[in-house]
């Protein structure tokens, strides 16, 4: 496809090559976690679901949302963000601007209620800088961790988010060397793995799989280096240079319409209307809420639609808080439409794949999949090209125990928040759980005498953890089987049904062992 | 949109297994004869076509997801071995290279 001198050819393989050895076990551990984040949503009411008959946000609200407001400190009315739980359970979270001690930044400080939507009852109140308390905001530390995981490797911010941002330019990195070094890249479209298990078998295998999800590998690298760097670097670059460092200004000018202070009190016009006049705008669901100015002739309700069947772009109607009035579609960025705000828009959703509901998850999670595979074929092919070599012939082992650790510790981790809900912090609980997974699967990697014998034992470990969940899930107090049939929950069932059809493929599955073990052979 | 995507998604996964089961050089390393009849324009069409019906009816977001599935499907397709395929890519698979041996 490409013409490139030997020269260029041979730096470009150097490039695409040490740069996937460099950063490829990171960037498995990040693509396998954002393929379970994909599924973020099923993952919160598989492990901490209630029954509910429809979305929280889509029964009225109003009266809960005034009553709560009657039961914070008045100064912690500013702003109020509202968004669904995992039950039948709404968060609303009252707060205003202070700096938070921790930080030394602007945070905000508040109220957070959660409550049933539908009778009002409020089941948890925690107040202070809300943020740094995941408890207090997430009904699920399982799918928490797995998000940390994906979006910042368990680091601290900044600096996950940062080396994240890195990953996903080294992935573009090895999507653009692996393009232009790959010169048939059309002719070998439906070239399968040739048979033998040789070294060419390898590469094809690598190829194939690069190849067909080459469009979509970009797009979720960009996407995600872009989200990592918006926030650590992007934002306080541009406050810096275009608004003097004002952060304040430089939020206002990219996502608030500007609104002419008016402090007189004025009661919230019928929240519940709002919310039906939007609905009736936009046909996505609703996923957030938020008042700024309760009580204010100032308000402003801005409510946030899942994209309409088609569409890709979520969509924020603005009202006037007090009359109750539409005052029209918020554009992504700025105070009009752009082609710049309807980008910055499509990040979103391309890379968290769920603007079409369970169908374009499906199909994420599935090109998530494919990415894994490409990034461990690659890491694959590198050492078998250098087989023999003492320090290649430990990396492929170390890749290996990456390959089949990471799953292995991503389901500790969900027996860990199962076996500590019950009695402790699951927020604590849950990676510790990882750690200690991840520990056993390098204790299992490292006593193992070959590479061939590594796969059998971890296919059993996987199915034996796939196949407990459900099990444990049940006895640690989860929705039953009945219970899921019968009130139409399909997420707990269908979770449990895929885990132990899991479990049984992995303990059924060992052909390819032996396969494994002639590679280590050779 | 589900249903016009499904039924694009299906379209082009008859294409892609037609494309697959004919492909010279795929047929050369398994050494398969060649086969009499490919038209690779016209199956190329079939593959791509849906994709443009779809962003008509169903929208971005159905373009989307019809292209996920279908390089997906593509690589299932072609990642399967010649007789050794299984399921749906299979049977497409197997029909179509009996058809043009």
């Amino acid at each position: 496809m490409s013409r490139l001198s030997q020269a260029q050819l041979r730096r470009l393989t150097a490039i695409h090559g040490w740069s996937g050895i460099t950063l490829g076990l990171l960037l498995y551990t990040v693509i396998a976690t954002g393929t379970a984040a994909v599924f973020g949503g099923e993952i919160g009411r598989w492990s901490a679901g209630g029954i509910r008959a429809a979305d929280p946000l889509e029964v009225p609200i109003d009266a809960r949302i005034r009553a709560a407001a009657t039961q914070v400190d008045p100064s912690h009315l500013d702003d109020i963000a509202i968004w669904a739980g995992e039950g039948r359970d709404i968060y609303a979270f009252f707060h205003t601007q202070a700096e938070n001690p921790g930080t030394g930044a602007p945070d905000d400080l508040g109220t957070i209620l959660r409550l049933d939507a539908t009778s009002g009852e409020v089941f948890e109140r925690n107040e202070g800088f809300i943020w740094d308390q995941p408890a207090a905001w997430d009904g699920s530390a399982l799918r928490r961790f797995l998000v940390d995981l994906h979006v910042q490797l368990y680091m601290p911010t900044p600096w996950g988010l940062i080396v994240t941002g890195i990953l996903g330019l080294a992935m573009m990195a090895a999507v653009i060397s692996g393009l232009l070094m790959h010169r048939h890249l059309l002719r070998d479209l439906f070239v399968a793995e040739r048979p033998g298990w040789r070294l060419v078998s390898a590469r094809d295998r690598h190829v194939l799989a690069a190849s067909w999800s080459l469009p979509f590998a970009f797009v979720l690298a960009f996407t995600g280096s872009f989200l990592s760097f918006a926030s650590t670097v992007g934002f306080p670059l541009l406050a810096s240079i275009a608004f003097g460092g004002d952060d304040e200004a430089m939020s206002a000018a990219l996502f608030e319409p500007p609104v002419a202070e008016d402090a007189t009190p004025a009661p919230l016009a019928d929240l519940d209307a709002i919310l039906a006049d939007s609905r009736a705008r936009a046909p996505g669901h609703v996923t957030f809420v938020e008042i700024a100015r309760f009580g204010r002739a100032d308000a402003r309700v801005h409510v946030w639609h899942d994209p309409a069947a088609g569409g890709v772009l979520y969509v924020t109607n603005l009202y006037d808080g007090a009359a109750g009035t539409f005052l029209g579609r918020q554009p992504q960025v700025g105070a009009a439409p752009s082609v710049g705000g309807t980008l910055y828009g499509l990040m979103y959703p391309l890379h968290f794949g769920h603007f079409a509901g369970i169908a374009s998850r499906i199909v994420w999670g599935a090109l998530g999949v494919a990415l894994c595979f490409v990034t461990l074929s690659g890491l694959h092919l590198w050492t078998r090209r250098r087989a023999g070599a003492a320090v290649w012939d430990g990396f492929a082992r170390s890749v290996d125990i990456v390959a089949w650790g990471l799953p292995l510790a991503m389901l500790a981790a969900a027996w860990g928040f199962l076996l500590s809900v019950p009695a402790a912090d699951p927020f604590v609980w849950t990676p510790r759980s990882f750690v200690a997974g991840a520990a056993a699967a390098i204790i299992v990697g490292i006593a193992a005498p070959d590479r061939g014998s590594l796969l059998p034992r971890y296919r059993r470990l996987l199915g034996m953890a796939c196949l407990g969940l459900p099990i444990l899930r049940l006895a640690a107090g989860g929705m039953s089987w009945a219970d899921a049939i019968l009130h139409r929950q399909p997420d707990v069932l269908t979770v449990d049904i895929l885990l132990l059809l899991a479990g049984i493929w992995f303990l059924r599955r060992r052909r390819r062992a032996g396969r494994l073990a002639l590679e280590a052979a050779e | 949109m589900l249903p016009v995507v499904l039924a694009a998604t299906a379209i082009s996964t008859a294409a892609l297994g037609h494309l697959a089961s004919t492909d010279p050089k795929r047929r050369r390393v398994f050494h398969l004869p060649a086969p009499r009849r490919r038209h690779a324009g016209a199956a190329w069409a079939a593959t791509l076509a849906p994709g443009a019906i779809v962003a008509v009816v169903s929208g971005a977001g159905g373009l989307f997801v019809w292209l996920g599935a279908v390089s997906v499907i593509g690589w299932a397709l072609a990642s399967a071995r010649p007789r050794r395929a299984t399921g749906l890519g299979g049977m497409v698979e197997r029909f179509l290279t009996q058809t043009h041996e």
